[in-house]
Formats: structure tokens, sequence, C-alpha cells
């Protein structure tokens, strides 16, 4: 929880225009700090970070509406699906007006993916 | 006189158009590959001596900021325009973040621009 308040301090300090979304972010980052818990994998903080900033403009881009393009289909093949799967999650649920599709969905995977990979191993 | 060095690492693995760009400009393009790339900009700008850095996502955030935090680069991220990328180079920064943007016109300009600057 200290090192999502410290993340969020950060990117604030350098993005002062992103202090609307704080809190939205914080209660993702706090459902992803909760689902690695309990995969037993640690977030590193410089990872923390990352995931910090795409979070942050990945709720602007839900507050202003915005929509990135589809991405193709077989770049799915290159990440793990369970981290899909925890990327669709932890982004749904939070406001019923946002639409976090698949493109969305597999940015952030490709967060987990790394972390997954550093103490997992590839695929 | 060397040509300028310029690592590009989309989440997506994509940055074709920035790199023909940017050898159209004069200068040498490395494309990571792969899924992630963006978030091994700092690491492949160290290993190849490159003068900047080109990260995109989102926001281009995750490569911007992993970079700065492994290896101290300045950074700017969150940019949505070529201009605004110009506005970074001329402030300093070595490792600038956009959303997604392949195009041929930002990796030129950011040659044109960085020679200008006198970098090369």
């Amino acid at each position: 929880m200290q090192m999502i308040d410290d993340i969020l301090k950060e990117l604030t300090e350098t993005k002062s225009d992103y202090l609307s979304e704080i809190s939205e972010t914080k209660q993702i980052l706090q459902k992803i700090e909760e689902e690695f818990r309990l995969m037993e994998i640690h977030i590193p903080r410089d990872r923390w970070l990352a995931i910090g900033a795409h979070v942050l403009a990945f709720v602007r881009r839900m507050t202003n509406g915005e929509r990135l393009p589809v991405i193709e289909a077989e770049l799915f093949a290159e990440i793990h699906p369970d981290m899909v799967t925890l990327s669709h999650k932890v982004l749904s649920e939070e406001k019923s007006a946002w639409q976090a599709d698949d493109t969305e969905a597999f940015l952030l995977a490709v967060h987990f993916e790394a972390i997954r990979a550093m103490q997992m191993g590839p695929l | 006189m060397s040509k300028v060095k310029i690592v590009i690492g989309d989440r997506l693995g994509k940055g074709q158009n920035i790199a023909k760009g940017i050898e159209a400009a004069g200068g040498t393009a490395i494309v990571i590959p792969g899924v992630g790339a963006d978030m091994k900009v700092g690491d492949v700008m160290v290993s190849e001596s490159a003068d900047l850095g080109l990260s995109f996502c989102g926001s281009g955030g995750a490569g911007a900021l992993t970079a700065k935090t492994k290896y101290g680069f300045p950074v700017e991220y969150g940019l949505r325009s070529v201009d605004a990328g110009i506005t970074a180079l001329r402030s300093g920064k070595k490792v600038i973040g956009f959303g997604f943007m392949d195009t041929e016109e930002l990796g030129r300009r950011m040659v044109e621009e960085y020679i200008k600057l006198g970098g090369k």
C-alpha cells in the first residue's frame, strides 16, 4: 500500500495534470497488488512505476472516451493467457461506463507478463 | 561524423515506419523486436551507445520511466505529437515516450532536430 502511494506521488510530481485521475488509478493499483500477492509474485519498484504510469494514462483515456486502435490477435500468443485474464479482471468493474477493451487489457497484460516471466521464466 | 543513433521500443514491437524516417534523414534506427519492446529501450540504448530512445505504448511512460530508473536518462512521456517530441528534444530529454505513433515524419524530424541542435 505504501508502495502505491509512493509511486503515485512520484508520478504526479512530474505530471501534475494527472492529479484528477489519482483516485481511480489507486483503486486499480490496489487490485493489482492484491492479485499478485495471491499469486505470490513480487512486483519490483521499477515495475510498479511503469504500471502506475500506464494505469494513470488508462484512466485518462477512459475519462476522455478515447479508444486505442485494435491490435492483431496473434500478438496475444506472446503472453501468458492468465495475464490477459488478470488484466481484464483488474480493469473491469471500476466504472460501468468504461469500456476496457481487448487492446487495453493486452497493453496492461504485457506489464504483468514481464513481471511473471522475470520470476517464473518465459512461456 | 557519426550518424545519430535512435532506439525505438514499441509495446507491440512496431516502429518500422519511424525507422524509415530516421534512415531517410541520415540517422541509424534500431527497432527492438517483440511485444514489450518499450520496456527495453534503456537497456538497448546503453548496449548500443545510442543517442536517443523513443518509447511507444498508451503513453510511452513505461519505457521512459524504466530507462530513467535504471540508467538516469532524462525523460519525457505522455506526448501525442511530433512537435511535442521536438520540444522535449530541445529541452535535453534522451528518452521520449509517445502514444502509439508509427510515422516516418516522427523519425525524420527527430533526426533533423537532433542534428540542428548540434548533437551530431
